[in-house]
């Protein structure tokens, strides 16, 4: 553009400076900015919502007869809950405030556990075995379900949120990647900063974040241990 | 013919919504704006197939943010002002929450990069915030390499001049 485009003045060394502090400064704030989570809930939700157009013109050609029958299973899902039930990452948002609870005490009769639970689940005791030791919760609300969040931290000074949901287990975020444990899928997942494992213990939504420094394997291990039966799947 | 056109796989979106946020926010200069204008970035993408020719994903997107921004800009110049929310109900970032200055820090700067020039804030956005090449810049904003080049090194001391009365203030 006219009047813009000068040859620039790389001569000058006071510009030159300038230049490179401005190059350190926007990479500073390029490295400590990312998108928040809520943002990419609303943006997943936002995909998943447009349809690809082959499913509109079947739609379109089975007219009102299949219009009705859609809708019959629409509300089929809504009253059996499927319709409102939560995001995983909606989850993972309820954690981020941080703990509002005192940390769990040990269950006496069972050094696996803690002495919370949610539905009659209980949180694992970390401690023994990895060193991750609770250091409070917090109860939350949901979409009409309950959310019992424990906060564990590491030896060095990680955190993990460990989110368990009431009621039945929602849906895993697509792209996830599945990881076997005794059998069983973990999902993994990076968001934000935040490495999240999602997996299923008796029949409720477990969601797992932590800083992604936090090793996948480490993660992983801490959410399949069952003590050898001792902490209920 | 061109042999390399493919269609933009929308299920590839989510890798890229970091460095559209940091983008659009260092467009509008706030970051409530920011989540809006990458929502109805993803809004326009996902509309129809598009089919991309000679492009990447990146600088495909880079130059659909673009045009919303603008679009969005000359809307509102043509719409009565309205009131900006008070500073103190600015949403939690969670992102950065536990770093309040970092949270600060990177509110500045892009303040100041959404202040500059239209066509110096454009070349900083696509080769500094977004990541972009030199010569993907330069296709992204139909231009040449040298000009980005150019634009690039003054809008970076642009910034940097801007931040100077804060930096002495708390030195």
């Amino acid at each position: 553009m006219a009047g813009t485009d000068h040859p620039f003045p790389e001569n000058d060394p006071r510009e030159r400076a300038l230049a490179e502090r401005g190059r350190e400064l926007v990479a500073t704030a390029v490295a400590e900015t990312s998108a928040p989570l809520a943002l990419r809930e609303r943006l997943e939700r936002q995909r998943e919502g447009a349809r690809p157009p082959a499913r509109r013109r079947w739609l379109g050609l089975a007219g009102a007869f299949a219009a009705v029958a859609a809708a019959a299973v629409t509300a089929l899902v809504i009253n059996l809950g499927g319709a409102s039930s939560p995001s995983v990452l909606a989850t993972v948002q309820l954690a981020a405030p941080g703990p509002t609870l005192p940390a769990p005490n040990h269950d006496t009769m069972n050094k696996a556990l803690l002495d919370t639970s949610i539905e009659g689940l209980p949180f694992p005791d970390w401690n023994p075995k990895f060193q991750w030791r609770a250091v409070g919760a917090r109860r939350d609300e949901i979409e009409g379900r309950h959310a019992t969040t424990v906060y564990y931290d590491s030896p060095i000074g990680n955190r993990a949120a460990y989110t368990i949901l009431g009621g039945s287990k929602i849906a895993v975020p697509k792209g996830a990647r599945v990881v076997k444990r005794n059998g069983d899928p973990f999902y993994v997942l990076y968001r934000g900063g935040q490495r999240i494992v999602v997996w299923d213990r008796d029949g409720h939504t477990c969601v797992m974040s932590a800083p992604a420094r936090v090793p996948e394997q480490r993660l992983l291990d801490m959410a399949a241990w069952d003590a050898g039966g001792n902490v209920p799947f | 013919m061109n042999t390399d056109a493919r269609v933009l796989d929308p299920a590839g979106l989510g890798d890229h919504v970091d460095r559209l946020y940091r983008a659009a926010w260092a467009l509008c200069g706030s970051r409530e704006d920011a989540e809006d204008l990458v929502q109805d970035t993803f809004a326009r993408v996902l509309a129809k197939p598009r089919l991309l020719r000679n492009d990447d994903d990146l600088g495909y997107l880079l130059r659909v943010l673009r045009n919303t921004f603008v679009s969005r800009h000359r809307a509102s110049t043509r719409r009565p002002a309205t009131t900006a929310m008070p500073e103190q109900f600015e949403a939690v970032d969670h992102s950065v929450a536990s770093r309040p200055e970092a949270a600060v820090g990177a509110r500045e700067v892009f303040a100041h990069i959404s202040a500059l020039p239209e066509v110096f804030r454009d070349a900083l956005v696509a080769v500094d915030v977004v990541g972009l090449s030199y010569a993907e810049a330069a296709r992204a904003l139909g231009t040449r390499e040298a000009t980005i080049t150019s634009r690039l090194y003054r809008a970076r001391a642009q910034v940097a001049r801007g931040m100077e009365p804060h930096r002495e203030g708390v030195m």
